[in-house]
């Protein structure tokens, strides 16, 4: 896809997830559907949400009755070198022909690897081969799911001797190749800039700002030396600075509040939500 | 260095017995960058993983982590990881073995024979975590079972629910659970009448519980083992007399939910031909 074509997609997706939404966790859902609080989208879990009957998907689709939704995964192992899980794949795909949601996203890592699943965010070395193999990978995903996918940069503990590529070169070459789109999380960009020393605010000016189509926000832990990706809290002081700053970048690209551990009260969400939505406010009116 | 090579690497030196060779191969790919040591990001990964693991234990087996308390539980449950790593991406799959785990836990452990109910505990537990997420089934199609005539019981079988699970236990594992999942204090749970036939079945929307006869549960036992109605009639349990009567009930409980009915082929020669 060319970069204006890639600008009108991203336009597209923006005008439908206008605002800053949600991760929709279950301990809220109850509250979501009686209430229908003033939250523009939702992001659906996806690997939560493959149950066939049930509870889970009759929610799921009241939910989706009245706010577009997004879809994120965790299981697709775009970087895993073993087959591609097809029955993984399968359920992603009934997910979207079912829900329809406006965007589909999952991780810039692996997940699995010699039978085993790791359930959790592995990292990869970049280089041209990982790359090469990535962009394969991602292009028969979006060929199998029938969807262009965002892919997420992940927050890490470790990195590659061998690594030939930055993250941010790595994510811009892969786009590129794998004609895909992308998903900013800029606390991961945070949390690797201390645990690695990559200068988060260098992120964006290595990425082709035309594929991000969507914008992570969540809390970190300190724990002195390094900070853990946990989603446990609330955004971070220096996050939010960061987030300014993409925020002047791509003022209409869609905001998420991700919070999987320990969830809070709705309102604290809703409270951060609103939190975004102001920063982009000002900068809006001081680009004006 | 090659990626699939990184993967195995990295991943061989995440086990939690990998040996000293595997971990050294997998710290000497880490670029070191004085914050995290390679030693303690492979920890963090190490945790990280464990701990989705038990997370999805603890969703699932509720009472079994009360009775066993947190630190007991969360011990047991590093080894069973250990012993049954993940092998589905859906991680509300993972812990279907956990009952049989258990079992060879207390069996094997003089301190924990007062436990040995934990496994079936576990069993009821994880059907109950299966049964909610079930498929839902399609209403009994009562035009097509009386279409099919009563010619056909050679090669009817009936169906059961999608969420339907039978467990038979030594124990008092369905007042055990019902115990250790109320607010209140878990005491003593006295056994009425073992052992306990018990069905998991989710009618509505939540898991349910239920003890049954034994002719029932033989007879929903001869249905999810694929016996033909035929062959249920011979067995004369329950007696033919009561069978129509039974079958109603069941289908009403909505724990047999349809059939199917053998296609027959004849290989003998037409006597016309």
């Amino acid at each position: 896809m060319d970069r204006q074509s890639a600008t009108a997609v991203q336009h597209e997706c923006c005008a439908v997830l206008a605002g800053t939404g949600l991760g929709l966790r279950s301990t809220h859902i109850d509250r979501v559907l009686s209430e229908r609080p003033p939250v523009p989208w939702f992001e659906i879990l996806a690997d939560n949400h493959t149950a066939p009957g049930g509870l889970i998907p009759r929610q799921l689709a009241a939910v989706r009755a009245d706010y577009p939704i997004t879809l994120h995964c965790v299981g697709m192992s775009l970087g895993g070198t073993e087959p591609l899980d097809i029955a993984y794949l399968r359920s992603m795909k009934r997910l979207i022909q079912t829900y329809e949601p406006v965007q589909v996203s999952d991780h810039l890592c692996f997940s699995s690897h010699a039978g085993h699943q790791y359930h959790d965010l592995l990292p990869l070395p970049y280089t041209e081969e990982a790359l090469r193999h990535v962009a394969d990978r991602i292009q028969r995903v979006q060929d199998f799911l029938g969807v262009r996918i965002l892919v997420e940069n992940v927050s890490s503990y470790l990195t590659y001797r061998h690594s030939t590529l930055g993250e941010a070169e790595f994510l811009a070459a892969l786009s590129e190749t794998a004609d895909c789109d992308l998903l900013f999380d800029v606390n991961n960009a945070y949390v690797n800039e201390i645990n690695h020393g990559a200068p988060a605010g260098d992120f964006l000016h290595h990425l082709p700002l035309e594929r991000i189509r969507e914008i992570h926000l969540a809390g970190y832990e300190d724990k002195g030396d390094y900070l853990i990706d946990a989603h446990n809290n609330r955004v971070a002081d220096p996050v939010w600075a960061l987030f300014a700053d993409v925020a002047r970048q791509l003022p209409d690209v869609p905001v998420l509040i991700e919070w999987d551990n320990d969830v809070p009260a709705l309102e604290i969400l809703l409270d951060e939500a609103a939190r975004a939505e102001r920063i982009r406010a000002a900068d809006s009116a001081a680009v004006a | 260095m090659k990626l699939a090579e990184t993967e195995s690497v990295f991943t061989a030196g995440l086990e939690p017995r990998c040996s000293v060779a595997q971990r050294a191969r997998a710290l000497r790919q880490v670029r070191e960058n004085g914050r995290i040591p390679a030693e303690l990001a492979l920890t963090i990964y190490r945790n990280n993983i464990s701990g989705a693991l038990i997370k999805a234990l603890t969703a699932a087996f509720p009472a079994c982590r009360r009775i066993l308390g947190e630190a007991c539980f969360t011990s047991i449950a590093h080894r069973f990881i250990e012993h049954s790593p993940s092998k589905h991406a859906d991680l509300n799959r993972y812990g279907a073995a956990f009952g049989e785990f258990l079992d060879g836990w207390t069996a094997n452990r003089a301190p924990l024979s007062d436990y040995r109910y934990l496994g079936d505990l576990a069993r009821l537990e994880w059907y109950c975590h299966t049964a909610y997420t079930a498929a839902d089934d399609p209403p009994f199609d009562f035009k097509a079972l009386a279409a099919a005539g009563r010619d056909a019981s050679e090669t009817l079988r009936f169906r059961l629910s999608h969420s339907l699970c039978l467990l038979q236990s030594d124990y008092p594992v369905m007042a055990i659970r019902e115990t250790n999942l109320s607010a209140g204090d878990a005491g003593e749970v006295r056994a009425d009448k073992l052992p306990e036939y018990l069905v998991v079945s989710r009618p509505t929307l939540q898991p349910r519980v239920e003890r049954v006869d034994t002719v029932t549960f033989q007879l929903l036992t001869a249905c999810r083992d694929g016996r033909t109605l035929g062959h249920i009639t011979n067995t004369d349990s329950p007696p033919a007399n009561t069978l129509p009567e039974t079958l109603a009930e069941l289908i009403q409980r909505q724990w047999i939910t349809g059939f199917t009915m053998d296609r027959l082929f004849t290989t003998r020669e037409p006597a016309d031909a």
